[in-house]
């Protein structure tokens, strides 16, 4: 059995592992950073390919929750974590959020003005920027469609450094992912990364964690390893932490309290040219509804066009031809269900139960609804419709029928935003460990990613799990 | 992975049944029953088969298993096993699937209805063969 030891052993390598690594490393701690995939270049596959899917995502993207409805869920499974594979998108929540979080379970020292610096650090950092000198025709058209509603827009800035650079289709040159930025820098500080191993269980000893054993491959070769560490820090996001965790005999409010939010897509044609693939994803988001719901453009390639217009449209093909003229839109919600994790005995693999609640349809119906009118007042000509078999939207009273009323389970539903399994604050009874990540019951495990929140951030997540895991380790640091 | 322990008799019979599906998808798409000098089918097969099995082991069990009951169900409404129907016929049984309330087991169609089509089209867009199939006016 291969064996390492280190001070700070950290257990995945997305945002917050990321984060925690580079920080702890760069204090002059002996860190391990350990992934359980791959280490592939930011640029080794074009964005959202079928390529990119095989090397990068969990299961190829397919992983889906029980519920009335199933919600397929998107994870990364690489170094960088789902910094190499969402859409960059980067926010700062909203202070009522960071507010309510902090009276919700009683995080100590969690007012947003301690907050805000570690926001400032990783903008700075991670290089989150505007696109310059505009940002596409299907943002033009976004801010054209909600200023005739009379709703407020905004461009949402990305982890992206276009210096040099116009926005590339399709591909990853100027993405500020985590293999980009804060691994290497790490590296350089003297972290030792390793990917695919796989950390099956934690060890401990009392009130302790002394370490993990797990497995890695090497040249198609699997090996058993072990780990020592004087701390340890799991960040594997918010579906597999709370798995190790419960794996290892950690189960106090671990796993019962998921959260998501849910996404519906729709496709629009429209009567002039809107679909430039050169800008990448369209970063205009409608913010007149938030907290509740965000109204947005996706990448819209000819393959996900194909995807999202459903097998009822009829004459595809034709449909396609007319791509520059079609964009993929979506509605998202902060979801109100609540869901547990476990794993399945025997298979090893997750079970998610988590219910798509009547108010998360209505909610997205209302979002259906903003959207569609936005649209038609932008000038479309059809929408597809998000439910399985429904025929095209081509008039509002047609869209107010599909929204009025979502039906449970014939309609995909789809997120990458996943959080709560394991939330932190002073309420024990609520949360899974401290104000700072520290698990309740152990001297010295820590958890630094999504699980800890509270509830739904509201917005894009990877800006929030960055800004709070640089507070936790800080804090673990300096005191 | 699930695709160790499926037989290699259940493999090709998965294989066989997964092409008459992936046909019918990719009729649906073009709006025609011959699929005559359409490049990449086997291709789209071939992914179709891996993002299948690449799912949790539970979920990809639960979609082979029904594939292969689908296949075996079209001899009581079509007098044949769905791979061995016409492409025609193929795409009428697949609609009239759709439009079954399957409830849970909804996710089987929307599966291939969602993947072949995107697995399709990626690969046309990978091998630079979207304008053969779609005219030069997609251009």
């Amino acid at each position: 059995m291969k064996q390492f030891s280190s001070d700070v052993l950290v257990i995945g390598s997305g945002p917050g592992g990321a984060m925690t690594a580079c920080t702890a490393a760069e204090a002059g701690r002996d860190v391990l950073l350990v992934e359980e995939g791959s280490h592939h270049a930011v640029d080794s596959a074009p964005s959202f390919s079928l390529a990119e899917m095989d090397q990068k995502y969990r299961n190829g993207g397919l992983n889906v929750t029980f519920g009335g409805t199933s919600i397929t869920y998107l994870e990364g499974r690489c170094v960088g974590g789902g910094s190499e594979i969402n859409a960059a998108l980067y926010h700062r929540p909203l202070e009522k959020t960071l507010r309510e979080w902090q009276a919700q379970t009683q995080i100590r020292g969690f007012e947003p003005e301690a907050l805000w610096p570690h926001f400032e650090a990783v903008e700075a950092d991670c290089n989150v920027n505007l696109v310059r000198g505009g940002n596409g025709p299907a943002s033009a058209l976004l801010r054209r469609g909600a200023g005739s509603m009379g709703w407020s827009t905004r461009e949402i800035a990305r982890f992206w450094n276009y210096d040099g650079d116009a926005p590339i289709a399709g591909l990853s040159r100027g993405r500020q992912s985590m293999t980009v930025t804060l691994v290497p820098r790490a590296v350089r500080a003297g972290a030792r990364l390793l990917p695919d191993t796989r950390v099956l269980r934690l060890l401990r000893d009392g009130k302790r964690v002394t370490g993990a054993v797990g497995e890695r491959t090497v040249n198609g070769e699997r090996e058993k390893v072990e780990f020592r560490a004087k701390d340890v820090f799991v960040c594997a996001g918010a579906v597999q932490t709370p798995r190790l965790l419960r794996r290892s005999g950690f189960t106090h409010n671990v796993g019962d309290t998921l959260q998501l939010h849910p996404m519906i897509r729709i496709t629009a044609r429209f009567r002039e040219p809107i679909n430039d693939l050169g800008y990448g994803v369209p970063t205009e988001q409608v913010d007149q509804f938030k907290p509740e719901l965000t109204l947005g453009c996706s990448y819209s390639s000819i393959p996900h066009l194909a995807l999202w217009m459903g097998a009822s449209l009829g004459n595809k093909q034709a449909r396609l031809r007319d791509w520059r003229r079609t964009g993929i839109f979506y509605v998202a919600a902060v979801g109100t269900g609540v869901g547990r994790i476990r794993d399945l005995p025997l298979v090893g693999e997750p079970l998610i139960r988590l219910p798509l609640t009547t108010a998360d349809l209505a909610r997205l119906g209302e979002g259906l609804l903003r959207l569609g009118q936005l649209l038609f007042a932008a000038g479309a000509e059809e929408l597809s419709s998000p439910v399985d078999g429904a025929p095209p939207i081509r008039d509002v009273a047609a869209l107010e029928g599909v929204a009025r009323v979502l039906p449970q389970g014939r309609m995909p539903v789809s997120t990458i935003h996943i959080f709560s399994s394991v939330p932190m604050g002073e309420d024990d009874a609520r949360t899974g460990t401290d104000s700072f990540g520290l698990v309740w019951g152990c001297d010295n495990l820590r958890i630094n990613d999504a699980s800890l929140f509270p509830a739904s951030p509201a917005v894009n997540p990877q800006g929030t799990v960055l800004a709070v895991a640089r507070r936790n380790v800080m804090h673990f640091l300096h005191g | 992975m699930f695709r160790r322990n499926l037989s290699p008799p259940t493999r090709l019979r998965l294989r066989q049944v997964l092409t008459a599906i992936a046909e019918a998808e990719v009729a649906d798409e073009l709006g025609r029953d011959d699929l005559a000098g359409v490049p990449l089918l086997a291709e789209t097969v071939v992914v179709l088969e891996r993002r299948l099995l690449g799912m949790p082991a539970h979920f990809a069990a639960g979609m082979v298993g029904l594939t292969l009951i689908f296949d075996r169900s079209a001899v009581l409404t079509d007098g044949a096993p769905y791979r061995l129907l016409p492409l025609a016929k193929r795409r009428v049984a697949f609609a009239r699937l759709r439009g079954l309330p399957l409830g849970p087991l909804g996710n089987f169609t929307t599966f291939f209805d969602k993947m072949a089509p995107f697995i399709f089209w990626s690969q046309l867009e990978e091998h630079g063969q979207i304008q053969t199939v779609l005219g030069e006016s997609a251009s």
